[in-house]
């Protein structure tokens, strides 16, 4: 079974070293969260819906959740069954801040199976999937953040174990047990520190794990709600992709070897980086009149799980693909009507 | 002496004996240690003769009136149902910042949804709960004739009717980069979203040069520091971008960019501060 661990979005101001900040704990609001007088409908027709939203309030509603991991104008929508493979899908949203109206309807179709790759190269995978959702700048790869990424995949491997952290420091590819400082030490190797360490420019940072590799790994990150996060979002900008194989002809992995080719798990490892003042613009995924889209998520796989009753939801387990919608406010939702229908 | 001359002296010498009689003390020629200072600070004691400004400076709003000028603006458009409880300091600035708010002019906009490849975005009239002076645009989207208040709780706009120009489904619209300097926006009906705090993103300098204009709208944690070139905003108002602006403020600000072609009404620019003498 895939592990997905918690991206731990930290902010730059100065000494916060410490992963999370309330990213890798649970999201308060136990119940859905605060209403704000607004009301809300999802899943009146069609499929039944999870919607999780970001925000310091919400419409009322049934099957509507603030999520403190999600920011104002980001929405989750999560149908509570998985889809039909090969079928096409019709999503409406219609949503308002009270000054401002967002209006959507579009289509996609499933695939014949779940978590279809289009590309050949992890990078190539992720942009592809960023350029589906948003025009976003696509993603440039940074020695530093490639040094970090490919040491973490290489510590993971070392100790065949899926972590954001590095407790053992005998390992030969061990680094720091913060993601953080390992972007620290990629960046200042790369000549590149900037003000806080993580490169010019740069004063978030986010890292993705997966216990798989190669492009069918970022199509099951993707395929999540936390995880997408960092990959989706017009902030994030740089990054650094590594997993076993690409650890396995690093130079650290000399003779003797510590790391062979892999057979199981290859750990992906993606470590992000961006600028908080980089500007929020519209996006959805899937985009209008995708095909081979996926049909299924398990939540369980997920660590945190976004149906797994800390943010206010019931627990559940395999729902339908996480689509997602952000809009260009930073004001909370005072109404929204959300429908999937077949 | 002068008729002028006398004049001056004459209302020297008022100006004199008002101060006198406000701080209750009297003035000695033998002891000027105790001399009441009078007049505004930074303005000289002696009435600068009459003529053209040689220098002029200008002012700049306290913490107290930008508040004031915030709350006022927000419970007019309707935002806020009173005024939250305040402190004296901008309790008296609402005074003065009512009439400063009430001459600043409101522009109408076309007020045309944006059709875009992922949804359509509107912005509703807005219901203003007190009647504000409307101007009808010019053809280089200025201000022109006033066309009096508006009706009560609404705004009188060009279009009346919001009617989409651009029904091309799939219309790219333009970009909004952040680079080393600032943000530039290119192409057009950009409609974004740039969070900034002290330290991280803050000042927030965007360069329009996209197309067909566009305009920014401002919420801010705390009102009070919060500042567009220099002059003040009514947080969730619109204000035009004309080739660069720059947001100022110590509390975290979020920062709306959309069409100028979207939006029901805006002002040319902030609240600017008198100038002052020096």
């Amino acid at each position: 079974m895939r592990t997905y661990r918690l991206p731990m979005l930290t902010a730059a101001v100065a000494l916060l070293a410490a992963c999370g900040g309330g990213d890798d704990t649970p999201a308060a609001g136990g119940g859905g969260g605060t209403t704000n007088g607004g009301t809300g409908s999802v899943g009146a027709t069609g499929l039944a819906l999870y919607v999780l939203l970001g925000g310091t309030t919400k419409p009322a509603g049934a099957d509507i959740y603030l999520d403190s991991r999600l920011a104002k104008g980001e929405v989750f929508i999560l149908p509570k069954d998985p889809l039909l493979t090969s079928h096409t899908y019709t999503v409406a949203v219609a949503i308002s801040t009270g000054t401002e109206s967002f209006n959507n309807t579009w289509t996609f179709t499933t695939g014949a199976s779940n978590l279809i790759t289009s590309q050949s190269t992890p990078l190539a995978e992720l942009n592809a999937l960023r350029a589906q959702s948003s025009s976003a700048t696509a993603f440039t790869t940074h020695a530093g953040y490639v040094t970090a990424a490919v040491k973490h995949a290489g510590y993971q491997s070392e100790i065949s174990t899926l972590t954001h952290g590095e407790s053992d420091n005998t390992k030969r590819f061990f680094v720091n047990n913060g993601f953080d400082s390992r972007i620290v030490a990629g960046c200042t190797a790369a000549s590149d520190p900037g003000t806080f360490g993580w490169g010019t420019g740069i004063n978030m940072i986010g890292e993705d794990i997966a216990s798989n590799g190669g492009v069918g790994a970022v199509a099951g990150l993707w395929n999540t709600v936390y995880h997408r996060l960092p990959m989706m979002r017009s902030q994030y900008t740089r990054l650094g992709i590594g997993d076993r194989v690409d650890a396995s002809v690093h130079a650290l992995n000399y003779v003797p070897q510590v790391i062979t080719t892999p057979t199981t798990s290859a750990y992906l490892s993606i470590d992000f980086g961006g600028a908080s003042a980089t500007a929020q613009i519209a996006a959805q995924w899937p985009a209008n009149n995708q095909t081979n889209v996926y049909n299924s998520f398990s939540t369980d796989s997920e660590s945190p799980d976004p149906v797994g009753g800390t943010n206010g939801t019931p627990t559940d387990n395999l729902v339908g693909v996480p689509i997602h919608v952000i809009l260009p406010t930073s004001n909370d939702f005072t109404s929204l009507t959300i429908t999937v229908t077949p | 002496m002068t008729k002028r001359h006398r004049q001056v002296a004459l209302t020297i010498l008022i100006l004199l004996l008002l101060v006198v009689g406000l701080t209750g003390r009297a003035l000695s020629t033998a002891d000027r240690s105790d001399q009441p200072r009078f007049g505004a600070t930074g303005t000289n004691h002696k009435l600068a003769p009459p003529g053209p400004v040689v220098s002029a400076e200008r002012g700049s709003f306290t913490a107290a009136e930008a508040r004031a000028y915030a709350l006022l603006g927000q419970f007019d458009d309707g935002v806020i149902a009173r005024l939250p409880p305040i402190d004296g300091e901008t309790t008296e600035a609402v005074l003065r910042m009512r009439p400063l708010l009430d001459r600043q002019p409101l522009i109408a906009g076309e007020h045309r949804p944006t059709v875009t490849s992922r949804g359509t975005f509107t912005i509703p009239l807005p219901q203003r709960r007190a009647s504000i002076p409307i101007v009808e645009r010019s053809a280089s989207g200025g201000p022109t004739t006033s066309t009096g208040p508006s009706p009560t709780g609404n705004v009188v706009a060009v279009d009346s009717e919001a009617v989409a120009t651009h029904l091309d489904l799939g219309t790219r619209t333009g970009t909004v980069e952040l680079k080393s300097d600032g943000h530039i926006i290119s192409g057009r009906n950009v409609w974004a979203a740039i969070h900034a705090e002290p330290g991280r993103g803050l000042p927030v300098r965007i360069a329009d040069r996209g197309e067909g204009g566009h305009v920014v709208a401002l919420f801010a944690d705390d009102t009070g520091s919060l500042r567009l070139n220099g002059g003040l905003v009514v947080p969730g108002r619109y204000y035009r971008i004309q080739g660069l602006v720059e947001i100022t403020g110590s509390a975290p600000v979020n920062v709306h960019i959309r069409p100028l072609n979207a939006v029901p009404d805006y002002h040319e620019g902030p609240l600017q501060a008198p100038s002052a003498n020096g």
